[in-house]
């Protein structure tokens, strides 16, 4: 919006990947939000680390949103509100791009923001899971436990220097990078045309593995076996042999057919009510 | 076990039970266990019981979605019972910590579920109902109030079981049947469905939704990873951009798209 208005120098600054709108000190607000909050916290099965990501992003709403009308904030709040689900530690770079697109957008271009979140959560999601949890975990662990089993303090010291040192930098730097090179990105071409084509990119990319998702992540399995004549019918062997999960995908329509009309305040009603039942049918057999 | 000491423990329970969610510092076995071990005035003892169980649950850990045995009490408990137990350290004292460690870290796990389950779920409208103020600043009552309930659900159990014994704990789950734990379990692995349907509302067009399937077919019938379906998707989204920049481009010029139409319907005649 403000490129045109913009000097020359201005334009220089800001194909070095420098602050405009938000300030040095907003990132790192972030960062401790992040770090001090984590994603855990406040997960739940509905939004997963949704409000822990959003606490995150407090530093930089406050500051975009500063005047803007209450709608605006509303809709920002919620926009951060939904469905997110990473790990902590390759977060600091999705919050990073978040806040390089939050600053450069108009309020017609959030879905962009959206987009590139759930675009890019998933297989972050992935890489952090196997590189952070799995190998730098197991590799700082075994060196830790080489030394202690001799009772040899310098084990867990050594783990915790080499398991934190490499989270808390890769969450810091991809925070800042993110950042940084998003806004030197976004700010390399011209903007409207290259916002358009992030949200045409990223809520492609964003769609197709939302489908993914909803495969990997919604688990609904019948456990109701009928007999017909001494023959054995395994319903949920029946539905994959149609196709594997199917009726997460098909649950997961409904809901999204109701919460096109359900006001968000009776959202209560909805986890609820499916936990109550879940529950029951569960212990019926009918779910496993 | 004086009484200064189990509050010791159950702080540092409960502090632990904080970062394995938030900053994420001390997670594993070998970095909790060594600091009980110095309340307790044996970290040698400590040093090899937390050694042990680090190597034991390695690779273990809370996957998103899924609770696994709780490492933190686990470990706490293995440690006060391999120093009560040890003279020196024996390999007897060991494998009682080991035994306390993997019994205690069940049953816990069992709790967590509960709490993961069921109280956990209440943030999630919450949220909904403070965003409706427009006030940045008030999700973090959230935080704070899930920051103290994290603490005390690992600071009260480890303080019962330390001070008294494993079988509060026990005789407590014990009035929960197990088929309701399970089912609750069950139950709330459908509540993903909830998320991502309001995440859907926010980015599904009609032209998506040939995507959105093509997307979960590749994930569930032809069982690629999410990374892969990502990668695969950049290859579509770039298509699909350049179409959306010709259309864009028509729109502009509609001389050139007129010019267009007049050329292709001669050769369609052809």
């Amino acid at each position: 919006m403000s490129a045109q208005v913009n000097t020359m120098s201005d334009d220089k600054m800001n194909a070095k990947g420098s602050y405009t709108k938000l300030t040095k000190s907003d990132i790192n607000k972030v960062y401790w939000r992040l770090q001090i909050f984590g994603l855990g916290i406040t997960a739940t099965s509905v939004g997963m680390q949704a409000i822990g990501f959003y606490t995150a992003m407090v530093p930089v709403l406050k500051r975009l949103y500063k005047d803007a009308p209450k709608e605006a904030r509303v809709k920002a709040m919620q926009r951060h509100l939904t469905y997110f689900l990473s790990q902590n530690t390759a977060t600091g770079m999705i919050l990073g791009i978040s806040s390089a697109i939050e600053e450069s957008t108009n309020e017609d271009e959030k879905e962009a923001v959206v987009a590139v979140k759930a675009g890019m959560m998933g297989p972050l999601a992935g890489i952090g899971d196997s590189v952070f949890k799995i190998t730098i975990q197991a590799i700082a662990g075994s060196i830790g436990a080489v030394y202690a089993m001799d009772g040899n303090i310098l084990g867990p010291i050594l783990m915790f220097i080499i398991y934190n040192g490499i989270n808390i930098a890769v969450k810091y730097y991809g925070l800042k990078m993110g950042y940084e090179k998003g806004v030197e990105f976004i700010n390399s071409g011209e903007q409207a045309k290259l916002m358009q084509k992030i949200i045409n990119i990223a809520t492609m990319v964003g769609v197709i593995v939302m489908g993914a998702l909803i495969g990997n992540y919604v688990k609904i399995n019948v456990g109701t076996v009928i007999t017909i004549d001494e023959t054995v019918v395994n319903i949920q062997e029946l539905l994959d042999g149609i196709l594997p999960k199917l009726l997460p995908f098909v649950f997961t329509i409904i809901l999204y057919r109701v919460n096109l009309k359900l006001p968000r305040k009776y959202m209560i009603f909805l986890i609820f009510g499916i936990l109550i039942v879940g529950t029951i049918l569960a212990m019926n057999g009918v779910l496993v | 076990m004086s009484l200064l000491q189990a509050i010791l423990l159950a702080l540092w329970a409960g502090f632990c039970s904080f970062d394995d969610q938030g900053p994420q510092m001390f997670r594993r076995p070998l970095l909790i266990g060594p600091i009980a071990g110095l309340i307790l005035g044996d970290l040698q003892s400590a040093l090899i019981m937390s050694a042990t169980l680090e190597l034991m649950w390695m690779g273990l850990g809370n996957m998103a979605g899924y609770v696994t045995p709780d490492m933190i009490i686990g470990t706490i408990v293995g440690v006060v019972v391999t120093v009560q137990t040890g003279e020196g350290t024996s390999d007897a004292s060991i494998a009682a910590g080991v035994a306390a460690a993997t019994t205690v870290a069940v049953l816990v796990q069992q709790l967590m579920v509960i709490f993961n389950n069921l109280v956990k779920q209440l943030f999630a409208p919450w949220a909904d109902r403070l965003a409706l103020s427009g006030n940045f600043d008030s999700i973090m009552k959230i935080n704070i109030v899930a920051s103290l309930a994290q603490f005390a659900i690992r600071a009260v159990p480890t303080f019962l079981v330390v001070y008294f014994s494993t079988s509060i704990v026990d005789s407590a789950l014990n009035a929960i049947p197990t088929n309701v734990l399970n089912g609750l379990s069950v139950a709330s692995g459908i509540l993903p469905a909830v998320g991502l349907s309001i995440l859907m509302t926010m980015m599904m067009k009609g032209i998506f939704w040939p995507f959105l399937i093509s997307g979960f077919v590749l994930a569930t019938y032809m069982g690629q990873s999410v990374l892969s379906v990502t990668l695969f998707s950049l290859f579509i989204a770039i298509i699909y951009d350049m179409i959306m920049e010709i259309k864009a481009k028509q729109d502009e010029m509609p001389k050139v798209s007129t010019v267009a139409g007049v050329v292709e319907e001669e050769e369609y005649d052809l």
